[in-house]
């Protein structure tokens, strides 16, 4: 009877420790696809203001977004944000008009917690046709090559994930 | 003298016995087989999920490489690491579609089994 204890035991302790993992994955894996799907949308504003500005754990843009609208789908021109408040990933959306409104007074919503986030970004350094990677992204003519999200998800367990997104539009 | 001997049997014979044994153990190794199983199972997914990102991510870079003129769009295999996942993909000009099919395979081992995934996706 105790090596069955046991056997069960042992069997359901690791199952919920893998369960935790699965929650862990699929929790990024919404995450990673929705800043994904965001950022390869991104667009530049005008030649010399992309409104892309890039931090370390925070970063913004103008991207098209899908919408339905009397059963249509439309493309919405948006204003995204993604950042952190303490350890909660929030997600600021204003579109339309309130796009470029910086004074807006749309609040970000929470789409996550008990998370971390850094963001990095690259360039195309035409002198080898490589690309180089830095912290911060001020450059306002040009989008990034690229941005690495490095998401860690706080659970019983840390779950470590990264994804490097190319932007079609960056030149 | 007479011996008043309850005959009534109300035990279980040995026999009995062992078939509800029988019958428990079959039931418990059902049970632990299906506890293991769904384990696995649920690690495997967890894989799959860190396999296809890694893919979106080269499929991503490939593309991105080529529209940037980064590198030069051949026909040929390309093999790489990453994390206990070993990827390669391979890219054949399609002349009748005028693309590039790009081939995307991950393996993988889990608890000592390989695993694995095919992608398949064209390019301009």
């Amino acid at each position: 009877m105790l090596t069955i204890y046991s056997a069960f035991h042992t069997g359901i302790f690791s199952y919920r420790n893998i369960q935790d993992s699965i929650d862990a994955h699929q929790a990024a894996g919404q995450i990673l696809a929705r800043i994904n799907l965001d950022l390869r949308n991104s667009f530049v504003y005008s030649a010399d203001e992309t409104r892309f500005e890039g931090k370390n754990k925070q970063i913004s843009f103008l991207a098209l977004v899908d919408s339905y609208q009397e059963d249509k789908i439309v493309q919405d021109y948006t204003f995204i944000s993604y950042g952190l408040e303490g350890d909660k990933l929030m997600r600021l959306y204003r579109k339309n008009q309130e796009a470029l409104n910086d004074k807006s007074e749309i609040k970000p919503e929470e789409m996550a917690d008990n998370v971390d986030i850094v963001f990095s970004y690259f360039y195309i350094d035409r002198a080898d046709n490589s690309l180089k990677e830095k912290e911060i992204w001020d450059d306002q003519k040009n989008l990034p090559a690229a941005v690495k999200i490095n998401l860690t998800l706080k659970g019983k367990t840390e779950s470590n994930f990264e994804r490097i997104i190319y932007l079609p539009l960056s030149n | 003298m007479v011996l008043n001997y309850n005959l009534k049997n109300n035990a279980f014979s040995l026999l009995e016995l062992i078939i509800a044994v029988a019958i428990l153990s079959i039931g418990i190794i059902i049970v632990l087989e299906a506890l293991s199983y769904s384990t696995r199972m649920a690690g495997l997914s967890c894989d799959i999920i860190d396999a296809v990102l890694l893919a979106e991510d080269k499929m991503q870079e490939l593309e991105f490489k080529e529209e940037q003129n980064l590198t030069n769009k051949e026909s040929g295999e390309i093999i790489g690491k990453k994390e206990g996942f070993d990827w390669k993909y391979t890219l054949n000009l399609e002349p009748d579609l005028n693309l590039y099919k790009l081939s995307f395979n991950i393996k993988w081992l889990r608890a000592n089994r390989e695993e694995g995934l095919d992608l398949n996706t064209y390019l301009r």
